[in-house]
Parts: structure tokens; sequence; C-alpha cells
């Protein structure tokens, strides 16, 4: 395991891991509503809002995110000569533009999931269109979506590893100049063994969501 | 006799196909009104045409006094969004598929709407929708969700849910066509015991032997128009055209 003060080490891993959760919880506090206002916009019948939403979705989907970080980084100052961008905050701009395309998917394939049925029912029982979403169509989506919200909260966590590549020293930049500096790998298994931690909480905290609304099928 | 419903002269088309041509009946109060004829002869989209999930081509639809779309010679005009919103809480619609929210108790199934709709408080809407319940013979099922009844239960559950905002006229689409044999009369009674309270109401329905016993009149609809209307008595005991006869030909010898 090479010579490495796992004692030393401790608190630079667990500043790395703050620096890692609050990249979490900042990236979901923006795509999870901004999410589903593109897919709003993505389902929307009016051309001129649902093509640019098609193709914002197509390049923060289809390009890759350590790409973007680069271009969210070093963008502002080659492009507009703005320099003195935090990297955090460019790494949160990223992840949360980044994400919330997923999410917006997700949203719509939810919301595309709910018969039309229940739209007509709520429409024929006079609702308005706002109480029908809030009321009968959101819960029933928040059902269908929690399995592929899951999957995507893990990657989630994963990911913040990349962050790195724009020198944000999360928990992964912090396992990997400790392994180099020690020649040793016990940085990484420490990593490794706080990401499971994490996921391990946010699939727990998934099962838990399933669980219960499981009151209804 | 008072008119909850007149339909004038209304035309629908989807594309090149002419759905429903000329199609003109009104509903008095208290009347029931079947409306039977094969697949695709227009019946479903004149219902969707009269609960707004339609927009007609031309013609003219009265609700309760109430002008919902008018044609001008040149177009339709519709009526303004807060007066076809009070149109629709005259119409109570009951789904082939029922329809009710699954996410919902049945009890919240009714009363949802006359809360969220009418405003009005949880006790009273709670205490109508016990009542409507008890004499459907569903009080029991007041906390249990959807999935928990039987398909004839749960038809008789949206049926309730409508009846809960005291609707002026009650449609039914095809209400029975989503059941197992075995489940169709327990909902067939109840449509009977709202007959029996005069309330109005247009049945769409296979259902031959019900349509004949239950309404007032009759209406035959094949590819887009009224081909015949009448008593039940007229209609099936001695129709006078050659495509209803056919119709009811084929229905009996099913």
């Amino acid at each position: 395991m090479g010579n490495i003060n796992l004692q030393e080490l401790m608190p630079a891993m667990l500043s790395g891991t703050v620096t890692s959760l609050n990249i979490f919880f900042l990236t979901l506090l923006i795509s999870l509503p901004l999410g589903l206002l593109i897919a709003a916009g993505r389902m929307s019948r009016l051309k001129i809002i649902r093509y640019p939403v098609q193709v914002y979705l197509l390049i923060m989907r289809g390009t890759p995110l350590m790409l973007q970080l680069f271009f969210f980084y070093f963008g502002p100052y080659y492009i507009l000569g703005i320099s003195g961008t935090s990297r955090f905050t460019m790494a949160i701009v990223a992840f949360g533009l980044n994400y919330t395309a997923y999410f917006a998917e997700i949203y719509r394939g939810g919301m595309e999931g709910i018969p039309l049925g229940q739209h007509e029912a709520a429409a024929a029982l006079g609702f308005t269109k706002n109480q029908t979403f809030l009321k009968i169509v959101l819960p029933q989506v928040i059902k269908r979506i929690i399995p592929p919200m899951g999957n995507e909260f893990m990657t989630l966590v994963k990911d913040t590893a990349l962050a790195r590549v724009i020198a944000v020293s999360e928990l992964f930049d912090v396992a990997a100049k400790a392994a180099s500096g020690s020649v040793s790998t016990a940085p990484f298994i420490v990593a490794a063994v706080f990401y499971l931690i994490m996921n391990a909480a946010v699939g727990q905290a998934f099962s838990f969501a399933e669980r219960k609304l499981d009151y209804y099928r | 006799m008072m008119e909850i419903l007149s339909v004038k002269q209304i035309y629908k088309a989807f594309g090149s196909s002419q759905v429903l041509k000329d199609i003109s009946f009104s509903v008095s109060k208290g009347e029931i009104l079947a409306v039977i004829g094969p697949s695709g002869s227009g019946k479903t989209t004149l219902l969707r045409c009269v609960n707004q999930f339609e927009t007609i081509d031309k013609g003219e639809i009265t609700v309760c006094g109430e002008k919902m779309v008018s044609y001008n010679g040149k177009e339709t005009v519709y009526a303004g969004k807060a007066q076809l919103r009070n149109i629709r809480l005259k119409i109570g619609l009951v789904f082939q598929n029922f329809n009710l929210f699954p996410h919902f108790t049945v009890l919240r199934n009714i009363t949802e709407a006359p809360m969220a709709v009418l405003k009005k408080s949880r006790e009273e809407a709670e205490s109508t929708a016990m009542n409507l319940l008890g004499k459907m013979g569903l009080a029991d099922k007041a906390t249990q969700y959807p999935y928990q009844l039987s398909g004839g239960q749960q038809q008789r559950v949206s049926i309730t849910r409508a009846m809960a905002l005291s609707p002026e006229i009650l449609f039914f689409d095809e209400p029975t066509s989503a059941l197992d044999p075995e489940l169709t009369g327990e909902v067939l009674k109840v449509i009977r015991g709202l007959a029996e309270e005069h309330m109005t109401m247009v049945i769409v329905t296979h259902e031959m032997a019900f349509a004949r016993d239950v309404a007032d009149r009759v209406v035959f609809m094949d590819g887009g128009v009224i081909v015949e209307e009448g008593t039940p008595e007229q209609v099936f005991g001695s129709p006078r055209e050659e495509r209803t006869r056919q119709f009811l030909l084929r229905y009996s010898q099913q």
C-alpha cells in the first residue's frame, strides 16, 4: 500500500467529499426545477420553442460532460474576454445545464406515459390546466420517474469526479493527488469507499421513496 | 319541456374524412337518449364534440340555454373560456375506461372536483360523496384505491364522481364496453337507478336490450349521420330504414 499516513489524509479527503456533495446538491437544485421547464418546452406545440430546446438537448446529451466543463471554464475568457470566473461556479453551471437535459427527458417520458384519459377526466370535471398538472399529472409522473431518477442521481455522484478537469478539488482530485504524492493506491480505495457510501445513501433514499409511493398502481 | 342540450347541424372532419355530417338532436330535462350505431359511425366523436374535446367545423351546440358554439355562416364561434368552463360543469361524463385517478382514494376521486372546482368545504364534499357512494352500494370502498376495485366498481365510482358535481346532463361513452360480461349488470343497474330519479342522460351504448329498456328516445347513427331517430319501440320494433334493420339484425345474431 506504499508509505501513507491515513490520519493525515482523512481531513483532506473529507473536505474533498464536502466539495463533491456541494456539486451534487447544487446541481440537483438547478437541474430538477429547470428540467421541468425544459421538458415543457420540449413538449410545446410551438416550433419556435420546441426546436431550440431540442438543439439544447442534443448538445448537452451529445457531447462529453468533460468537454462542457472545459467549455464553461475557459469559454468566458477565450470567447468573451471575461477573466476571473470561479472554477467551482463554472463547474456548477456545466453540471447544472448538463443534468437539466437528462432530467428534462426523464420528466418528458414520465408525462407522456400518463394516459390521455387522465387529462380528459380532469378537464371534464372542470379542473383548470394548472390544477390538472399539480393534482393529477405531477404526482403520477413522480411515481413513474423514480427508477430512472435513481439511476441519474447515482451517475451524478460519480460524475462529480469530472470537476477535477478544471481543477476543482473534489474527492477524486484529492485522492489522485495523494496517491501520486505517496506512491500508494490507498487514497483511491478510501475514495471508492466514500463514493460507495454516498451512493448507498442515494439508493436507500430512492427505495424509501418507491415504497412510500407503492400505495397505488 | 326545458331543453338541456341542443345540437344543430354540426359537421366535423378529421383531415379529408367527414366524421359528422349535419347532426341535429336535442335532449329535454329528464329525458334519456340512447345513441347506437356501429363502430366508426361517429357516436364517440359526437360525444367528444359536445364535451369540448373536439372542435366542430360547422353548426351550433347549446347547453341549458347557453350557447357553447355557433356558426356565423363562415366559421364557428366558441364561447369565452369562462363560459365554456361553466358549460362544462353542467355536463357530466362517464368514460369507457373509467379514467379514475389512481393516486386518489375512491372518496378523494369524488371529492376533489367539488372542492377544487366548486370550492365546497371538505365536510360538504365528503358528506355528498358518502351519500352518493351509499346509493351506489360502495360506501365500504371509500378508503380504497381504484386498483383494488373490480371494473364494475370502478365504473360505479366514476359515475359517482360525475354525479358529485350535480350536472344537468350526464353523458356515457359506452360505459360497459370495457367490462367483463358478468360486471355489466351492476353498472347498468346504477344507470337505471339514475333513470328512475329522472336524471337527464345521453348514453352511447352497444347494449341494445338496455337501450331499448331504459331510453325514452333512440338515435341510430351510421357513417356520420343520424339514420333514424325515434322511440325505442319504433327504432327497435319497426325500424323505418334498411340500414337500421341490417344493424339490429347483426346485433341480434351475435
